[in-house]
């Protein structure tokens, strides 16, 4: 039996699952030495973060497809019933324990679904963006509103319009604001200061902490799981860069156009782009494929955009921090910029004007 | 030497050109039975000449048109016409009428073939006209009328003769072998062709693969005014006609339905210019073509000279046979190619290559979602966005396929190539180019 299909008979070898291994890998130094520096309460969060990512995909495909439907409901109201158990006097300090393990026997139950990889990293990177010193359940929920309603909603993988992490991560931050802007890692070193850089920087104190590069490129800082080093990140993004599995346009477009404004505006570019979730956001979450633009002059005007937001919002906005608004907010105008940003078609004489409806 | 532009976009698949790149031409046996195809070119189909029973020699016309696109064929063998019935067309995939030649083993000679002269001799009507009787195609894989080619309409001024030696197809090396071992014969055929069309400058292009082959066009090319070689780094789809003038020349060629006349160049395949000049020195037409039989499931891969009409179960077999079950035989490269779904299938003028892949090499990835890494608007040498034109002939958008430039697409099969998702991208934007074109055909 010949096999008849139509041209091209041969496949690159890189598939969906090689280039989200590649993210995980490239976050990976990130993640371990945050868990070395902070220990286990970063541990949970990334595990309770990445697990239930990963328990709600199953889920909801299971659903959606309708498939084994009476045992995945069986497992959601499992999964569901066991933050109950935190009422429990004895059990409440180990109550993400059992979730989690909760967690990998449902896994375990469904070991033939197909993990694309996608949910694994959009749980590592929402564990990234949350503070360490949290209650268990913030990650958990916020794992819930990254998968269900970030991206699933929309239709799944490919569909969405935000970044789903940093969907959770706003959703968190208006819900829970009291959680998200403390419980910040302390710095063993320097115990005078609980707050972060930018923090100390929005309240004038910018003076203190701006000539320290060395703490923000290795760890002493305080700020979220994933800002403990600018270096670690900034490695990573090098190598998902080397390996191809970014477009380097928008994380230079990004930290290129925060330094410049930073310059203009008589800040130091060098501490603006080290502090915070600049590093993190430029390598990691601008440059989602699915929510960021597909041509080479538009990847540069969204790193343009991302950086411009960013700094606009950390200088004159009442937070300290804008890199999560910034980006969702050119999420939003990727379609725009898809359509506007056609590359020229080979032998036609002008720009495609003929985009969309 | 001249200093090539490239192209934007394009890959880089394994080449595998290692399995026959070091085997010498060798002729294949004669076929007892020539199935020849009455339409093996663009164009009109042929008219058969012939009726059953009737005895034909080598060389004699068999089929022809009076069509101005179209060529015509001729008897690979000397024998009695069996029938003239449908038969497998292994680009088309349905039956075309075909006529059936069951040789007499004697390969005796028809009349006419008597040799014509060279590209010195002849005056470019003279070799137009021999052109058209030799039912000589663009060999590369398209087969187009050469005839149609070399006669540019009035008011169209041709400047530069491109000499296509790329073969970008992984796999391929029957023109690497041809520019290697047959260069005198490359060179003879663009002088001819150069003539015939009325153009002073051609440039003859290979990719730097074939460093060996570069070599011998450069010794054959000693003392020859008016030809050059162009060394191109090796990039997928170099070959392809748009590509190559704007890797060579910089040139664009206008949307469908511009030519490469459009800018004043003329391409043609090696293949095609060493076959002519064939012609020119015997006087045979176009009976048999030099084929690569390759793949890691062919027993002893080669580069043959097949006649045209020979089965391609009777090709293989020649070359040793196969290693247990075939997953997919491929009449040309990987990237380009038509699978086949019968091994009787017969070779025609545009077969460049048989490639045979293990069940497990024709095994396809389960895909996921589109996830939108840009790598096929990348990858697009024609600078399209084929994420998009899917989704919308997914969706049945038609206007919006249009407006993505579908009918722009050069079928080149990058796109699908790297997508990481496994979405079969060109195959879909085939379909909507089909779609649209019923459409207009339709009158809507």
């Amino acid at each position: 039996m010949l096999k008849v299909t139509s041209s091209p008979h041969i496949r690159a070898q890189e598939n969906t699952r090689y280039l989200m291994r590649w993210v995980l890998i490239a976050l990976a130094p990130s993640a371990l030495y945050s868990v070395y520096l902070i220990g286990t309460n970063a541990l949970s969060v990334i595990l309770v973060s990445v697990l239930s990512c990963l328990g709600v995909e199953v889920i909801w495909h299971n659903l959606r497809d309708g498939k084994h439907v009476s045992r995945t409901w069986w497992e959601l109201v499992f999964l569901l019933a066991i933050p109950l158990l935190g009422m429990v006097p004895a059990l409440g300090a180990f109550v993400q324990w059992i979730e989690c393990v909760a967690i990998l026997v449902v896994l375990w139950f469904e070991r033939e679904h197909r993990f694309d990889g996608s949910a694994a990293v959009t749980g590592l990177l929402l564990a990234m963006v949350l503070p360490p010193m949290i209650p268990w359940w913030v990650p958990f929920f916020g794992a819930i509103l990254a998968i269900a309603i970030g991206k699933e909603i929309f239709g799944g993988l490919g569909y969405n319009v935000f970044n789903p992490a940093l969907v959770a991560r706003a959703a968190l931050l208006i819900s829970w604001p009291r959680y998200l802007t403390a419980g910040w890692f302390k710095p063993v070193v320097d115990a005078s200061t609980s707050a972060t850089p930018l923090v100390l920087f929005k309240n004038r104190l910018g003076a203190e902490v701006s000539a320290v590069y060395g703490p923000l490129l290795f760890s002493n800082t305080g700020g979220c799981i994933g800002e403990v080093s600018a270096f670690l990140l900034l490695l990573g993004g090098l190598v998902l860069a080397w390996k191809k599995v970014i477009h380097v346009e928008i994380p230079l477009a990004y930290l290129g156009t925060m330094a410049v404004f930073a310059a203009l505006a008589h800040n130091d570019p060098i501490f603006h782009l080290l502090a915070g979730g600049a590093m993190l956001g430029a390598w990691f979450m601008a440059t989602d494929y699915v929510t960021s633009p597909l041509t080479t002059k538009g990847r540069i005007l969204f790193g343009v955009g991302c950086g411009f937001i960013t700094m606009l919002l950390r200088l004159y906005g009442k937070a300290p921090e804008g890199v999560t608004y910034a980006i969702l907010f050119m999420n939003m105008l990727t379609p725009l910029i898809d359509r506007s940003l056609r590359p020229r078609v080979y032998g036609h004489i002008a720009k495609p004007v003929r985009g969309g409806k | 030497m001249i200093a090539v532009k490239g192209f934007r976009g394009g890959v880089h698949p394994p080449t595998n050109k290692h399995l026959t790149e070091d085997k010498p031409i060798r002729k294949a046996s004669e076929p007892a039975r020539a199935i020849v195809l009455l339409s093996q070119h663009t164009g009109a189909p042929c008219e058969p000449l012939v009726k059953v029973g009737d005895y034909v020699k080598v060389g004699q016309k068999i089929g022809d048109s009076k069509a101005f696109v179209s060529a015509s064929v001729h008897s690979p063998v000397s024998g009695k016409v069996a029938s003239i019935e449908p038969w497998i067309h292994p680009a088309l995939g349905k039956k075309v009428p075909a006529v059936i030649i069951d040789s007499d083993g004697q390969s005796t000679l028809h009349e006419s073939v008597t040799p014509k002269g060279s590209a010195e001799s002849l005056s470019q009507e003279e070799i137009r006209a021999i052109i058209r009787e030799s039912g000589l195609v663009g060999l590369g894989g398209a087969c187009f009328p050469t005839a149609v080619k070399v006669s540019p309409p009035k008011g169209k001024t041709i400047d530069t003769f491109l000499l296509n030696g790329a073969e970008c197809e992984p796999y391929l090396t029957a023109d690497h072998r041809i520019m290697l071992e047959r260069a005198d014969l490359v060179v003879e055929g663009a002088k001819a062709l150069m003539r015939a069309a009325g153009v002073r400058k051609g440039i003859i292009c290979i990719e730097d693969n074939k460093a060996d082959a570069v070599k011998a066009v450069e010794r054959a090319l000693r003392g020859v005014s008016g030809l050059e070689i162009a060394v191109l780094p090796t990039h997928y789809p170099q070959g392809a006609e748009k590509q190559l003038i704007k890797a060579v020349l910089g040139r664009e060629v206008p949307p469908p339905p511009g030519l490469p006349l459009d800018v004043g160049v003329v391409v043609s395949n090696v293949g095609t210019a060493a076959a002519l000049a064939t012609t020119l020195r015997t006087g045979l037409p176009l009976i048999s073509r030099i084929v690569t039989v390759t793949g890691q499931s062919v027993v002893e891969p080669s580069n043959l000279e097949v006649k045209i009409g020979t089965l391609f179960s009777s090709v293989i077999q020649d070359c040793g046979g196969l290693k247990g079950e075939p997953g997919k035989l491929i009449m040309g490269g990987p990237m380009m190619g038509v699978a086949q779904y019968t091994m009787e299938a017969p070779v025609v003028k545009g077969t460049s290559g048989l490639l045979v892949m293990s069940p497990e090499e024709a095994r396809e990835e389960e895909g996921t979602n589109c996830i939108r890494c840009g790598r096929c608007v990348e990858a697009c040498p024609v600078n399209l966005m084929p994420l998009f034109i899917r989704a919308y002939t997914e969706a049945g958008k038609w206007d919006m396929v249009e407006r993505y430039d579908a009918f722009d697409c050069i079928e080149c099969g990058c796109c699908a190539y790297v997508c990481p998702a496994k979405i079969p991208l060109v195959q879909w934007i085939r379909l909507g180019k089909n779609e649209l074109m019923s459409r207009r055909k339709g009158g809507k």
